[in-house]
């Protein structure tokens, strides 16, 4: 075993370190599998260690156990461990659902998305920070991806429930940004990627990157979210 | 700091250490002291993580010796002069002094418990006005530095006292300071942008 160098919970502090560092710098960092598996086989061999103390414990009588201590730090160390796994899962989905509504339940969008800027496509987008562009999905383990979506769905379950129109009510939206209550129905808006041809209520729309256009609001904030679109 | 389960910082500021002193024989843990020995023996001491050291303490299996940061040493010099300690050099990488007191708190009977709380309570009380203070100070002396660059009168961040206070700040003390900070800039800013709107 390892341990005679590494102690327990050492590896667990190396994983919530990763989480701290994820949390001061804003930034998403790449699901670390290889330090998840090595924790689990920790856990393993904890508790084949509890389980062999414990089974050569029973022929003795158990009221004056000498191993207890011993079984006592195994039993702590492994719900240590635990406690540190469940901890950056829970981080690391925080930060997920975090970004999920940051480019309004663009789920796709999201996963295609080069990481450095979705951090900060909530204010300023197309901050073009250095470094290769890594899309948020190579980031993320398959688990996550799937937490992802069936976050989108069960949102998607409640819109429909308990937002949809009734006969004179407008629907609600759920993921409309709320930051700034609009004051004008138009908005001049400048193309700043290219998003292709879009179907309005005024007809279509080629958003060529670069161009500017005067457009109904309502028709083109989730592509204001979404970064495509600025607003002049 | 709060206690909540899937708090990262709560997680790893129970890796602080604490001397412990154990009552009995642990066998085959000889490898949580760093040393070579198979067991631990009965009254051997060893550093061990505040996380495995409550359930040892609890259970009665060992002792622990009250760790440095909170010695009479420092207890004296806090009630001295609390802005003149150092907190955070006294605990090491995070710089949890409030956090670890807390810990420690609960391993404690009431009586001295009660005491470390005061110690915490007092210094915090005593140190906080000296924070706000010089949060809103910071922001104004770099203010005037950005407006009147140039005049080569202005001391940035001020004496060797106040730069020793502030290296010394705890994690929580650092907090409020750049709490304290960033609403004196806010404050600046709506103040002047309402003027004139007004006028």
């Amino acid at each position: 075993m390892s341990s005679t160098h590494l102690q327990y919970g050492d590896l667990a502090t190396q994983l919530l370190t990763e989480s701290r560092r994820s949390t001061a710098t804003d930034t998403l960092l790449k699901y670390n599998d290889v330090l998840v598996r090595s924790i689990l086989r920790e856990q393993r061999q904890l508790e084949d260690l509890l389980q062999t103390t414990l089974n050569a414990a029973d022929q003795d009588p158990a009221a004056n156990n000498p191993k207890m201590p011993t079984v006592l730090l195994y039993q702590t160390a492994i719900l240590r461990n635990k406690r540190c796994l469940l901890a950056y899962h829970h981080h690391r989905l925080e930060r997920l659902k975090d970004l999920y509504w940051s480019v309004g339940g663009a789920l796709p969008l999201l996963l295609s998305m080069p990481s450095a800027s979705a951090s900060q496509n909530a204010n300023a987008s197309g901050g073009g920070n250095g470094g290769p562009p890594v899309d948020v999905r190579s980031k993320l383990s398959p688990h996550e991806v799937d937490f992802l979506r069936s976050y989108a769905v069960s949102l998607l379950t409640l819109r429909t429930e308990a937002f949809a129109a009734d006969a004179q009510a407008e629907d609600v939206d759920l993921l409309a940004p709320i930051t700034r209550p609009p004051k004008d129905l138009h908005i001049l808006v400048r193309v700043v990627r290219d998003c292709g041809v879009v179907h309005t209520e005024q007809g279509a729309i080629d958003f060529r990157p670069g161009h500017r256009f005067l457009v109904r609001r309502s028709d083109v904030e989730h592509l204001i979210m979404q970064g495509f679109l600025e607003e002049i | 700091m709060d206690d909540d389960y899937y708090s990262v910082e709560s997680i790893l500021a129970e890796n602080q250490k604490v001397q412990c002193t154990f009552k009995v024989d642990i066998p085959d843990m000889g490898h949580l002291d760093g040393g070579n020995e198979r067991d631990i023996k009965a009254l051997s001491k060893a550093q061990i993580p505040m996380w495995m050291a409550y359930i040892l303490i609890y259970s009665d299996h060992a002792d622990f010796t009250i760790p440095p940061p909170f010695s009479s040493r420092v207890r004296n010099a806090l009630k001295a002069e609390p802005c003149s300690v150092r907190l955070a050099s006294l605990v090491g990488q995070a710089g949890m002094w409030y956090g670890f007191g807390r810990m420690i708190m609960r391993l404690l009977d009431d009586m001295s418990a009660q005491e470390i709380s005061n110690v915490l309570v007092k210094t915090f009380q005593a140190r906080l006005s000296e924070i706000v203070d010089q949060a809103q100070h910071f922001a104004s002396i770099h203010a005037a530095a950005a407006a009147s660059e140039g005049s080569g009168a202005i001391r940035i961040g001020g004496d060797t006292v106040t730069i020793g206070f502030r290296e010394g700040l705890d994690v929580t003390e650092r907090e409020l300071f750049v709490l304290a900070q960033e609403s004196a800039r806010r404050m600046k800013r709506w103040y002047e942008s309402s003027e004139k709107g007004r006028r």
